[in-house]
């Protein structure tokens, strides 16, 4: 086990969790440097949205550590983990389908934190212009794209100093995954730290720092996107298809 | 009926519609975010009313200390309301819904014996509005002024309520908590002072509308269960969580009765219709054919994730050779049981064997089924009164009328469950109470047939039964019997058709189960049950009265199941006699029985969020979840 670097922002250690009497992960290790987008790897069940659930408190730790800018998270309730700088933005979008866009947004308002880029709607219809043009608009009448930037927006509304994302490219259309990838490149620039599950090779990629690889609620990959392609064993075991 | 005995109904009605739609509004906002299906709220309306009654006599007359008595009611009640909700509700989100409902029942019990503590058995008149006494000239007729400041109020609260979820901060999170909570909590709202505040606000709103009434309405204690039935069929009807909804229910319904009282009594076509007789049941009515029009109400949407989270599902297993054994030994010591105890004991058991027998097939539908039945006292009833009008009209043996009374519940049930298994969750639940309540005013009325309100007497057993012992015997016969038949449908092909439904409707479906015609044949099957068990209870009292099948008793069998545990069939049977036993040992000692057993409820579900036997078993077990 490597010793935490010194700009560790989260340091996940020996985490395990699941569903009832499933388990899913059995002892995952991560580490989120501050400013990095990290992509989280692997084929479908292997436990991508197992782990980020987990350490945002929405599944519950069996073991391990969780630990945010040095302070255990792991057994906190997810709004306490969210105030305190983690933001989370779902797989299934989980827009308010009742509410319109700038509510959307509301809900999700917090103060300004030190560390972190601030968000207003103005800020947010600049990164998603589409999003800005549709403010009135209810959440369950947007496309799967508009839906996609909305959640992903309501989230920075809460200013958080790391995002986890959890497969923002699922089911869009190219030209949506292109501008999905511009935006979040937009908020890696802004000093944003990302978790980014995926399981499109290509948009991580484009956007991604180091890479973990998960199989079976382990990691059994770390290293930088060109380690991870100068290993074709690896490559080869965990992500071809 | 004239012009204007019309127009005076009408306002009295709409004055009705306003209060009515301030109860539903509340009852609608707190089981929109919670998903509690509160049963306390009408408790919470009676409270509003009494202590507004206790207020304006202490803080003296004049319209400070009537307007005063009213804000600092609804207030307190508000108060009350969040208390209940950090005290119980906050510790049990967690259990499956039923248990939450089960809670709240025990509130129920408990503000029925600490009102009938602080202000007596007697109904208590309330004061009238100082300044607001008059009537105002309308097309000839006096029409209170009262009357008109509350049809004023309706809209002017609905307004008001419009404007706090549409233009406020806490609005927009009570409407995101309403679609989805666990995301509403990851995107950083504290939702438990969400819930708290929105227990306080529709409590609060329950008291105003009690307290309200003051005038127009004196206290009691039958208040509760009253204005809780009728708030769930103002909600129902207009549709969940639709405020707008509730407000158009409150109307119609309010329009609906008062046009009832007006006509009075019609000769049509030779027949005499007595329409004021209409208006104990017309609601019940009036949801029954929205329902069946319109299964989400007036402007609600089908709900999402009502039913319990698939982690929470027992798997069923088949008992091991040593549960045959126990099953037998208790089954051989209830026999035995004559030789040891007295005439009282025996009459007690009795009771007992009935009353888990009614519980076992309620939990035919809720278990197996999935299918919450908040009416089940109907087929109890229909049992009671197809057994007693047999002997008393017809003269029948007491064999024919136990083994025909079985058949006449499962008819009634073929015939209700055809309309309920096209609607789920709560608004099934609220469809089998108002067939039970339309049942129940049907058995009221009908003098000559049913004997109205007086009921049927001296219904007793045949000569070979009718010493206490031998009724026992073939009560404990007649029950197992029927127990261990429902317990082998279950554990045959139609019972894990009918899980399957429950478990996963769709994918059931898929798998070529016609998960609606299987449910359909449940109420049949768990209406015979509950039948029999009505038709032995005739012949251990001697007589019956519409009592027989009340809301009560609903509520009791719905009590007796949650109590034992939904996961067994062991539960409910459990759970009757212990419901059974606990109910006569307090009523022996003490007048506040109902304060004793909730109280009892409620250290039972804080305690045991699986009921009884479920909780047992969990410990015998060993915790693996």
């Amino acid at each position: 086990m490597t010793m935490p670097a010194a700009d560790a922002l989260l340091q996940v250690t020996d985490l395990a969790s699941g569903y009832g009497r499933a388990q899913i992960l059995y002892g995952v290790g991560l580490e989120l440097r501050r400013g990095e987008v990290v992509a989280l790897l692997g084929r479908n069940g292997a436990g991508k949205s197992t782990t980020l659930k987990t350490l945002m408190g929405l599944v519950r730790a069996r073991q391990g550590q969780v630990t945010l800018l040095g302070r255990r998270i792991e057994g906190l309730s997810p709004f306490r983990i969210c105030r305190l700088g983690l933001g989370y933005v779902p797989e299934e979008r989980r827009v308010f389908a009742g509410l319109t866009v700038m509510e959307n947004l509301e809900v999700a308002r917090r103060p300004a934190r030190t560390g972190a880029p601030t968000w207003t709607p103005q800020r947010l219809f600049e990164l998603f212009p589409n999003l800005g043009r549709m403010r009135e608009r209810r959440g369950g009448e947007m496309s799967g794209g508009e839906q996609q930037m909305l959640t992903i927006s309501r989230t920075l509304m809460g200013n958080p100093l790391a995002v986890l994302l959890d497969e923002p490219s699922e089911g869009l259309a190219p030209v949506i995954v292109d501008e999905m990838a511009r935006a979040i490149a937009e908020l890696k620039r802004e000093g944003l730290t990302i978790l980014l599950s995926e399981q499109n090779l290509r948009f991580a990629t484009a956007i991604a720092d180091r890479a973990a690889i998960i199989e079976r609620g382990t990691i059994r990959f770390t290293g930088t996107m060109a380690e991870l392609f100068a290993n074709t064993e690896v490559r080869d075991q965990y992500l071809a298809v | 009926m004239t012009l204007a005995d019309l127009l005076a109904q009408l306002i009295n009605g709409l004055a009705n519609a306003s209060t009515l739609f301030l109860l539903a509004s509340g009852l609608s906002l707190i089981f929109g975010v919670t998903r509690v299906v509160n049963f306390a709220h009408g408790s919470l309306y009676m409270v509003g009313t009494y202590g507004a009654i206790w207020l304006a006599e202490h803080l003296g007359g004049g319209g400070l200390g009537f307007w005063g008595a009213v804000l600092i009611a609804a207030c307190g009640v508000a108060v009350l309301g969040a208390l209940m909700e950090l005290a119980v509700l906050k510790r049990i989100y967690g259990a499956p819904e039923l248990f939450q409902l089960l809670a709240t029942f025990a509130v129920v019990l408990i503000i029925k014996d600490v009102a009938l503590m602080a202000w007596g058995p007697e109904d208590i008149l309330g004061p009238r509005a100082p300044g607001l006494t008059g009537a105002i000239e309308l097309a000839g007729q006096p029409i209170p002024q009262y009357d008109v400041l509350l049809i004023v109020l309706g809209p002017v609260v609905l307004l008001a309520l419009k404007l706090l979820l549409e233009r406020t901060r806490w609005g927009v999170l009570i409407r995101a908590a309403t679609e989805d909570r666990e995301m509403v909590s990851a995107l950083g709202v504290n939702q438990v002072w969400l819930f708290t505040g929105v227990f306080a606000l529709g409590s609060g709103l329950a008291g105003l509308a009690g307290a309200l009434q003051m005038p127009r309405e004196p206290a009691s204690l039958g208040l509760d269960l009253i204005a809780i039935t009728d708030a769930f069929v103002v909600v129902v009807v207009g549709g969940l969580g639709s405020l707008g909804g509730a407000f158009l229910a409150a109307l119609v319904i309010g329009i609906v009765k008062a046009l009832c009282f007006a006509l009075g009594t019609v000769d049509l076509l030779g027949y005499t219709l007595n329409f004021s007789k209409l208006t104990l049941v017309v609601e019940f009515v009036l949801m029954a054919l929205t329902l069946a029009l319109r299964p989400w109400g007036f402007a609600g949407r089908p709900l999402r994730g009502l039913r319990e989270a698939p982690g929470t599902i027992e798997h069923v297993r088949t008992p091991a050779r040593k549960f045959w054994t126990i099953a037998m030994a208790i089954v051989a010591l209830l026999v035995l049981l004559p030789a040891v105890a007295d005439d009282y004991t025996l009459v007690l058991a009795t009771d007992c064997a009935i009353f888990a027998l009614f519980a076992a097939s309620l939990h035919f539908l809720m278990g197996p089924g999935g299918l919450a039945s908040f009416g089940h006292a109907a087929y109890f009833g229909i049992g009671a009164y197809a057994a007693g009008m047999l002997a008393k009209q017809a003269g029948a043996p007491m064999l024919l009328a136990l083994f025909a009374a079985p058949f006449a519940a499962a008819a009634f049930a073929l015939v209700f469950g055809w309309f309920c298994v096209r609607l789920t969750g709560v608004y099934l639940a609220m469809l089998t109470l108002a067939f039970a309540q339309i049942v129940w005013s049907v058995a009221w009325q009908w003098d000559d047939v049913t004997g109205g309100s007086n009921g049927l007497v001296g219904v007793w057993p045949a000569p070979w039964a009718a010493d206490k012992t031998h009724f026992y015997w073939l009560t404990i016969v007649l029950c197992t019997a029927t127990i261990a038949i429902l317990w082998r449908v279950m554990h045959a092909p139609f019972g894990y058709s009918l899980r399957a439904g429950r478990d996963a409707n769709l994918r059931a479906d898929a798998i070529g189960i016609d998960v609606k015609r299987v449910q359909w044949f449940a109420f049949p099957v768990a209406g015979a049950a509950a039948g029999l068990a009505g038709a032995l209870y005739v012949y251990s009292k001697g007589s019956l009265a519409p009592d027989v099948m009340a809301i009560s008793r609903s509520v009791d069998g719905l009590v007796m199941v949650l109590l034992g545990g939904v996961q067994t069939l062991t539960g409910p049977v459990v759970g009757a006699a212990l419901f059974t036993w606990l109910q006569d040992e307090i009523l022996r000692r003490t007048e506040y029985w109902r304060l004793i057993l909730g109280l009892a409820i409620l250290v039972l579900v804080l305690l045991f969020p699986r009921g009884v036997v479920g909780s047992l078993r969990r410990v015998v077990r060993g915790s693996d979840a």
